[in-house]
């Protein structure tokens, strides 16, 4: 009796893994946690995972070796997935990482992210990238720029900053533009779009905005 | 050993307190500390989750279907051409370093002597063509990246061969493990006469029992790595970027903390490019693929742990004295 109970946990739980990354990724909220290129080969892997696993567990005639552990580990992932439903990195994390890219060297940057000279469509990425590269000050100022994202604060200086994914959350990265220090209406961690423009402060590029509209998180908030 | 167990429990559990604790008298809100421990943890799992099942895919179809003499007939005889021809086998096999564990284990319960597996594991996950290209696209400005990063890993992974071939298979691997290797060789006679209908029982019977045994590793390894990340601040590491040998040494630890797949890695490393020598990026590029919090969780599946103390601490050496030679010489 004591096999079966136990028998029957592990084949609940780790259908339950199974059955809550299906779930997240029917939901569409995969691309919280890994690179939606992963997305197919992900499910299909599972999915296959899945019917082998019931196949075991349904056809099941003779006593084995029973794994506790692997029962406990699923049912507490199982639990977090579902306690702690999909959510973007906080505003922490951000902090934590923005050094991660503050002088990123340009050589390498033109093939991590080649940019166009079309500043009229650069997003967040574009002009993280640009910023970053080192550019002549003169070359951007004046330019207008309309981004989307979260505020994050360090020390003293503002930033309008989104996360950029390469493979899964562990690897996301802050993209973030400075804003410029006459603004005080941005409150940290909310998403906004921002309309303005590039100037000159303390020999730096700043945004500085012209319009500031409150948004909500979009649903899929990081850079692929 | 039940007691080691409570009181490695006990210790982690304190240093998760305390780390809360400092990051709650900081201002930080504890809440957004576990959600993103969650997260984070998660994110690993989901990732490597697939590659793993297809590693115990490729385990099974290796431990049911091909026969051990036809296995090992196909490896050279010369122990020197042996390594290499599995150094650059990972070439063939899609899974990342994830993945060749259970990969691994169908290996070694087919004969293949664990010295030269641990070849295999440690070169697979960089000497591929996946992550060969990403490499080259991430440091397109500096080509050398690339082939240093395939020369260390064929370097240290063979070095790793041959100085753990002077252990037996019994003393390298863990009591569990060498018995289901003997009770797997002692079916294979009987396998080949079943239908169609109990070979399919048999493979799902296998897959269940490898991810069984490898899921609590995988979990463990993961939720370790969320809680590290979210507990130690990455400026911790980034105070020492301008000492060379203290700047390899932390992107060292940063790799084995981090547990990023070798085939996105370098996208990584490149975002640290701009504050650590390209010696510590080749540092981290070639360790982490080969030695992380996750990998020797699912290791720790398959060989004895002072197995895998003196695995970390000769692949930790090797890949310091391979940078230190790089950040002098080159």
């Amino acid at each position: 009796m004591r096999y079966k109970i136990i028998a029957g946990a592990s084949a609940a739980s780790c259908l339950g893994v199974c059955a809550t990354i299906l779930f997240l990724s029917m939901s569409r909220n995969l691309t919280y946690y890994i690179h939606p290129r992963y997305i197919v080969f992900t499910v299909t892997s599972v999915a296959c995972a899945t019917a082998l696993l019931a196949i075991s567990w349904l056809f099941e005639n003779e006593k084995r070796t029973t794994h506790t552990a692997s029962a406990l580990m699923c049912l507490i992932v199982t639990l977090c997935a579902i306690l702690f439903p999909p959510q973007a990195l906080t505003n922490r994390t951000a902090q934590n990482r923005l050094q991660d890219v503050r002088t990123i060297n340009s050589t390498e940057i033109t093939s991590f992210d080649s940019f166009s000279k079309d500043y009229g469509h650069f997003d967040i990425a574009d002009w993280s990238n640009l910023l970053n590269s080192g550019p002549q000050i003169e070359e951007v100022a004046g330019k207008s720029a309309t981004v989307e994202g979260f505020i994050l604060k360090d020390a003293s200086l503002l930033y309008v900053a989104r996360f950029r994914l390469a493979c899964c959350a562990v690897d996301a990265t802050p993209l973030t533009i400075p804003i410029s220090s006459t603004t005080s209406t941005l409150l940290e961690g909310r998403w906004y779009r921002i309309d303005g423009r590039f100037v000159d402060e303390e020999n730096s590029l700043r945004l500085l905005p012209s319009t500031i509209i409150p948004i909500e998180e979009p649903n899929e908030p990081y850079i692929y | 050993m039940k007691n080691r167990r409570i009181y490695s429990l006990l210790f982690v559990g304190m240093l998760i307190c305390t780390g809360l604790f400092i990051q709650t008298k900081n201002g930080i809100n504890p809440s957004d500390i576990i959600q993103d421990t969650i997260t984070l943890a998660l994110g690993v799992l989901y990732e490597a989750l697939p590659f793993v099942f297809l590693g115990i895919t490729l385990s099974v179809i290796v431990q049911l279907y091909i026969r051990e003499n036809r296995l090992l007939g196909t490896l050279p005889n010369n122990p020197f051409l042996r390594k290499l021809v599995l150094s650059i086998s990972g070439s063939l096999l899609p899974v990342c370093e994830c993945g060749n564990v259970p990969l691994a284990r169908g290996l070694i319960s087919k004969g293949i002597r664990s010295s030269d597996v641990l070849t295999f594991l440690l070169a697979a996950p960089i000497i591929n063509p996946v992550t060969i290209l990403t490499t080259s696209q991430a440091f397109a400005g500096n080509p050398h990246v690339t082939w240093l990063r395939v020369i260390g890993a064929l370097f240290i992974a063979n070095y790793i061969g041959w100085s753990f071939g002077r252990y037996r298979d019994k003393d390298m691997l863990t009591d569990e493990f060498a018995a289901y290797c003997a009770h797997t060789h002692s079916q294979e006679k009987t396998r080949a006469s079943h239908s169609a209908v109990k070979q399919v029982k048999v493979f799902a019977s296998c897959f269940r029992n490898e991810t069984e045994s490898l899921f609590p590793a995988l979990v463990g390894g993961s939720l370790l790595a969320g809680i590290i990340q979210t507990t130690v601040p990455r400026s911790v590491l980034t105070t020492v970027s301008t000492e060379p040998a203290l700047a390899i040494f932390a992107l060292i630890v940063l790799a084995f903390i981090v547990s990023i797949c070798a085939n996105v890695d370098a996208f990584f490393a490149l975002s640290l490019s701009g504050i650590f020598p390209l010696s510590a990026i080749l540092a981290f590029l070639v360790f982490g693929p080969m030695i992380d919090l996750k990998m020797l969780a699912l290791l720790r599946t398959t060989f004895k742990v002072r197995t895998l103390v003196r695995l970390t601490l000769i692949v930790f050496l090797l890949s310091y004295s391979f940078a230190m030679v790089v950040h002098y010489a080159i």
